[in-house]
């Protein structure tokens, strides 16, 4: 919604290359995120049939599992997840802090435990087929998760959890702040619950209906053998290594980065506390180190503008905002000493700030303040008052 | 002095204790390994019909009954010798029954690898290893569901719960409130997380031993978030306004995680030590896996207990110095702080007392050491909770520039910038002198003393409980101890309750007495002055009654048979009612007159003949005070109506007599100015109701007219303004020649020649005696009293 706007009253300079790739690269996480989860989801569905019984998820497959099988979906889907790993260890790279809110943390530490739990799973489907052969459908692979390994079984549901809940973060903090959300929202969370539910009980009568088997059913193409297993053990541990060495490499990266920010920074809020800032945190990191209650609807996103603070005054030159923080600012009309809190890295001295919308703030508020919030800041006056930008923008 | 410390300690022991009650109470659910089955007694069948018919003609036979009733008292009678040896028995028992235990447990110690070992392979049997990950997997799709239950309820409610946090309560009830509601859907959710994981698992299948983990597990992560979200309730460790504990930031913070990790180490120690035994139970292992299983449990208490000796030991002193930074009414602290060193004397000794298997001596030192701590932290938080109700008013709002000292003061320091909240209610000491801010003080004390009695109640049931007594019933067992312990209880029980309501009672009427004394009234009494008559009376009567009730109490719960002294008063009381009736009907008259609001100290009554300013009232009788000084003393047995001057208003009205040739609506507009004139009057115009005004020629005398003027005043002030009024009147009819008739006689001579001297006399003379015989000398009589 925001990206769209094209022009606003500030644009003090013309955003470089690094900056068009920074907007690239937020669209990017969203587009192969909603891939992603329109993949689990399907898959999810396809794994709730299991409340009926095992035919019936084999029976749905090709509608709900199918579509990604072929080489196009596989291609878009391998692609959509190489992707947004590469963009989350970048993010990863770009985190001042770790010391991060409820949700945030959870989405990294989600992030980073989808791999590990994935591998053996991708491996054993797609190359077991690929390398070796073997057709696993789902009464075979059920059969093995409930009583052939149970260890697997318990994988794949700790998967399923930490893939719902890494997916479900991001896609609810983008979905809050579409225009229509205010409206619809509440009929959309339940089904975040009821689809990972059913999957889940879906899972375990499949797995009752498992162990009602006379025989361990035998999979489709090659027979499975213990020379394939130790193959398919080799890949996954080679995959999972691969990706430990990535982390590795990002959080040593992350560390010389910051190691090479300087200065510490004084942040008065008025009529508030008084915090130094440890070095290299946005004003909006800062004060969620601090608990200093803060709006932002997208946690921290730079998207939905409501961490806007009032620059009252600061010793120290600011760094210009970039397009995104432009674009938002521009979007609410914001008078020359507003910023972003969630874009503002400030470089040291004092600064004295006033937080500009009430931490409690909805998102069916967002509106109202983008139209009078800022009687309270200085300069105002300054700006051109053209209505009809506004409401486009805001539809 | 209030040991602050004692707060988090008590919360740290709580957990502690709840886990050794936890674990003292599990044990005695298993057979113990000291008490082999074979002193439990033979299982005997049900009696044949036969024998109940012949058991019942026995009992109907009246000389059998007789000999069971005499074979009674004899045995009744043999009691108290045999009591003392069961005292010494119990206690041996318990002795030998501990050094079993330690001994076992000892053994155990020595070879608990085997042991655990034994428990595992005998387990593995009965549950194959494929079917505990099973049981794992099911566990977290258990957990998912209620997570996702939960996060569904946050969605809605975390708007709500925000609004609470970011609130800035004002008064005593919405603090309370606030931080009650963020409590009830801390709750809530915790709540609903238990309903989806536990209803989950409920629809499944099990085998008992997993199913008993399987709710342990569940049980224990819902105990363990119940638990969390007491401790933000109280500990509220990101937001000070929502603390109930004068604790700083950094010290909140820091007793959270201590007390939530207290709690979590117990929770899994309370796991892990149920697991062998349920093993040992489930696989029939016998003393000796009984035995691996109490020793399991007991490294579980000695962690438990090193991590709670441990979190004494590191909140003691910030726990101390926030205490000295709150510093409340000048109570100081001693040097040395010896609490943590009881603590953990005690931890310690509940440890011993528990591998000795001893549960009373457990259970009572458990109590013991959470009797004080409790008090304090109930003390605390109460004071702490009035406090902060009081300070926010003496403190600026956001966004104000008030608050920039505490900033500037803040910035000197960077650690300054969280313990400032400390500092915030140090400073706010001086504030609460303000007299806004003592609004609460009365309801203090009497909070105080309700959760005092309620915590003492509370751990003397808990007692009761542990040594398996009924206190209620405690009185009347014949045992000495159980006597002393009945009396004891019965006679702390009736003085708390007095105490109770005697605080209560006394700080609500000394309240009202100093707030109606000090309204200063210059001017006739308000309607406090009856509460100033009836109040003290009522404390004193409450005062004997309470005494009464509470030494009738004590008398009787001691043995004493009270029934000859209630007795003896009612005779006493009906003779002392006959001889004095009439003070009794004093009595009751004046509290009567009193309910009816007849008079009020300070108003000017009438009653007969008898008139003066109410001085004081006493039980009996009702002192009076003329206004020219005597002082009558009535028994309102005597009053039969009465009339009070002080009410209301007065009506004034005055007279003057004028010539017939009077201009009366020029007399109509000076008494109009001069009424303005009185109601300008800075002295006494704001006690003019209605102020003087004219009625017009009220009747026609024989020589003149009377013109009527009239004024409305507040009881009392009647008489200055009448004496302005005449005055100004009359200097004001001066100043426009009108004069007040004079009374005069004329007389007409009917001559046409000049009267002689003597003639003129004579006709004087005459007219005097028509003048004296008209008026009389009645129209000379006094005026009636007036003050």
């Amino acid at each position: 919604m925001l990206a769209t706007v094209a022009a606003g009253d500030y644009h003090p300079r013309q955003p470089g290359h690094r900056e068009i790739y920074t907007g690239m690269e937020k669209k990017l996480r969203i587009a192969t995120g909603i891939v992603l989860y329109i993949f689990i989801t399907m898959h999810l569905i396809n794994l709730a049939l299991g409340l009926h019984s095992i035919a019936l998820i084999e029976a749905a497959k090709p509608f709900l599992t199918g579509p990604w099988s072929n080489p196009v979906g596989g291609m878009l889907l391998t692609s959509a997840m190489l992707v947004h790993m590469a963009l989350g260890l970048g993010s990863l790279y770009r985190r001042n802090t770790l010391l991060m809110n409820r949700s945030d943390t959870a989405q990294l530490i989600t992030g980073l435990a989808v791999l590990p739990l994935l591998v053996p799973h991708i491996v054993g489907t797609v190359a077991a087929k690929y390398a070796y052969g073997i057709i696993p459908d789902y009464p075979l692979l059920i059969h093995y998760f409930w009583i052939g390994k149970p260890s697997e079984g318990l994988r794949q549901v700790l998967l399923l959890t930490v893939a719902w809940v890494h997916g479900s973060i991001g896609l609810f903090i983008w979905l809050k702040l579409r225009s229509w959300w205010p409206q619809y929202g509440h009929w959309i969370y339940p089904l975040a619950v009821i689809v990972p539910v059913c999957a889940l009980t879906g899972f375990s009568e499949a797995g009752k209906e498992a162990f009602a088997m006379s025989a361990p059913p035998q999979p489709a193409g090659n027979p499975v053998t213990q020379a394939a297993l130790d193959g398919l053990a080799t890949v996954s541990w080679w995959c999972l290594s691969l990706f430990a060495a990535a982390v590795a490499g990002v959080l040593i990266a992350r560390a010389v980065r910051l190691a090479s920010h300087a200065g510490e920074t004084e942040i008065v809020y008025a009529g508030d506390k008084t915090i130094v800032a440890l070095r290299g945190l946005t004003v909006l990191e800062t004060s969620r180190a601090n608990d200093i209650p803060h709006a932002s609807l997208c946690n921290g996103r730079g998207r939905c503008g409501t961490c806007r603070v009032a620059i009252l005054a600061t010793d120290h030159p600011l760094p210009d905002p970039g397009p995104e923080e432009a674009a938002t600012l521009a979007h609410f009309r914001a008078p020359q000493n507003v910023r972003l809190a969630c874009a503002l890295k400030p470089g040291g001295g004092t600064m004295t700030i006033k937080r500009l919308l009430p931490a409690d703030i909805l998102p069916a508020e967002v509106r109202d303040f983008s139209e009078n919030a800022h009687g309270t800041g200085p300069g105002p006056a300054e700006e051109p008052v053209v209505p009809s930008t506004a409401q486009e923008v805001a539809t | 002095m209030i040991r602050l410390k004692t707060v988090v300690a008590a919360f740290l022991l709580v957990a502690f204790f709840a886990a050794l009650t936890g674990a003292t109470a599990a044990q005695g659910l298993t057979p113990s390994m000291s008490q082999p089955s074979a002193e439990q007694p033979a299982v005997t069948g049900d009696p044949s019909p036969n024998d109940i018919r012949e058991l019942m003609r026995l009992l109907s036979d009246r000389e059998m009954v007789e000999w069971l009733k005499n074979r009674a008292a004899e045995t009744g009678q043999g009691t108290s010798s045999a009591s003392v040896t069961s005292y010494r028995e119990t206690v041996a028992k318990l002795i030998a029954g501990a050094r079993n235990r330690v001994h076992d447990i000892v053994t155990a110690f020595a070879s608990l690898p085997e042991g655990i070992e034994t428990l595992k392979n005998r387990a593995d049997e009965i549950v194959p290893p494929g079917r505990g990950l099973r049981a794992a997997t099911y566990v977290v799709i258990f957990l998912f569901v209620g997570a996702g239950l939960e996060w569904l309820f946050w969605q809605y409610f975390q708007p709500v719960r925000l609004r609470i946090e970011i609130s800035r309560p004002e008064r005593l009830a919405h603090r309370f409130a606030a931080a009650a509601g963020r409590l009830a859907l801390a709750a809530a959710a915790v709540a609903v997380f238990a309903v989806g994981s536990i209803g989950t698992f409920l629809a499944f299948d099990w085998p008992p031993i997993l199913e008993w983990m399987i709710v342990n597990l569940l049980l224990g992560v819902v105990v363990l978030r119940a638990v969390i979200a007491l401790c933000t309730f109280l500990f509220a460790p990101r937001i000070s306004r929502l603390r109930l504990v004068p604790l700083s930031e950094v010290a909140a913070r820091q007793a959270y995680r201590w007390v939530v990790g207290t709690a979590f180490v117990w929770v899994g120690g309370l796991l892990i030590a149920d697991a062998p035994r349920r093993m040992a139970v489930a696989t029939n292992s016998g003393p000796g896996g009984y035995a691996t299983a109490e020793a399991v449990a007991g490294i579980a208490g000695i962690i438990t207990s090193l991590v709670v000796i441990a979190a004494i030991w590191r909140l003691s002193p910030k726990v101390r110095a926030a205490e000295a930074a709150t510093g409340r009414h000048g109570r100081r602290l001693s040097r040395y702080n010896f609490a943590p060193v009881v603590q953990t004397v005690l931890v310690i000794l509940i440890m011993v007392s528990w591998f000795g298997g001893i549960q009373q001596v457990t259970g009572t030192l458990i109590i013991a050491a959470l009797v004080l701590p409790l008090l304090h932290l109930a003390r605390v938080l109460i004071d702490h909770f009035y406090d902060e109700a009081e300070r926010p008013l003496a403190l600026p709002r956001r966004g104000e520039p008030g608050d920039t000292d505490e900033t500037v003061s803040a910035t000197q320091d960077p650690l300054a910038a969280v313990t400032s909240d400390s500092s915030e209610s140090a400073e706010s000491g001086p504030a609460a002198a303000e007299p806004v801010v003592d609004r609460y003080d009365y309801q203090r004390p009497i909070v105080h003393r309700l959760a005092r009695l309620l915590i003492i109640i509370g751990s003397i049931l808990a007692l009761g409980a542990v040594w398996g007594v009924n206190i209620l019933a405690l009185s009347s067992t014949s045992t000495g101890l159980g006597r002393v312990a009945g009396i004891a209880v019965d006679i702390s029980a009736a003085l708390l309750v007095a105490d109770l309501i005697w605080t209560w009672a006394k700080t609500a009427i000394d309240r009202r007495l100093e707030e109606t004394g000090s309204i200063q009234n210059d001017l006739g009494p308000g309607p406090e002055a009856r509460i100033l008559t009836l109040l003290p009376i009522f404390r004193m009567t409450l005062l004997i009654v309470l005494l009464t009730v509470v030494g009738l109490t004590l008398l009787s719960s001691l043995g004493v048979n009270i029934a000859p002294i209630l007795a003896g008063a009612g005779v006493i009381g009906i003779a002392v009612g006959f001889g004095a009736q009439a003070l009794v009907r004093d009595v009751f008259s004046g509290i009567f007159f009193l309910l009816d609001d007849a008079f009020r100290v300070g108003e000017y009554i009438e009653m007969e003949n008898l008139r003066g300013t109410v001085e004081s009232m006493s039980l009996r009788s009702l002192k009076v005070r003329h206004h020219r000084g005597a002082v009558h003393t009535i028994p309102f047995g005597e009053l039969k109506s009465l009339t009070n001057y002080s009410r209301d208003w007065v009506m004034m009205k005055l007279e003057f007599r004028v010539p017939f040739d009077t201009d009366i609506m020029l007399v109509k507009k000076i008494v109009k100015r001069v009424g303005a004139e009185l109601l300008a009057n800075e002295n006494y115009g704001k006690h003019i109701i209605e102020t003087l005004k004219s009625q017009g020629v009220r009747r026609m005398e024989e020589f003149n007219m009377v013109v009527g003027v009239k004024f409305m005043t507040k009881p009392g002030a009647q008489w200055v303004i009448r004496r302005d009024a005449y005055q100004k009147l009359r200097d004001e009819f001066d100043k426009n020649g009108i004069s007040f008739a004079e009374r005069n006689v004329k007389v007409q001579v009917v001559s046409d020649h000049p009267l002689t001297e003597e003639q003129k006399n004579a006709a004087v003379g005459a007219a005097q005696n028509a003048i004296e015989q008209q008026i009389g000398p009645e129209g000379a009589a006094p005026a009636p009293d007036e003050p």
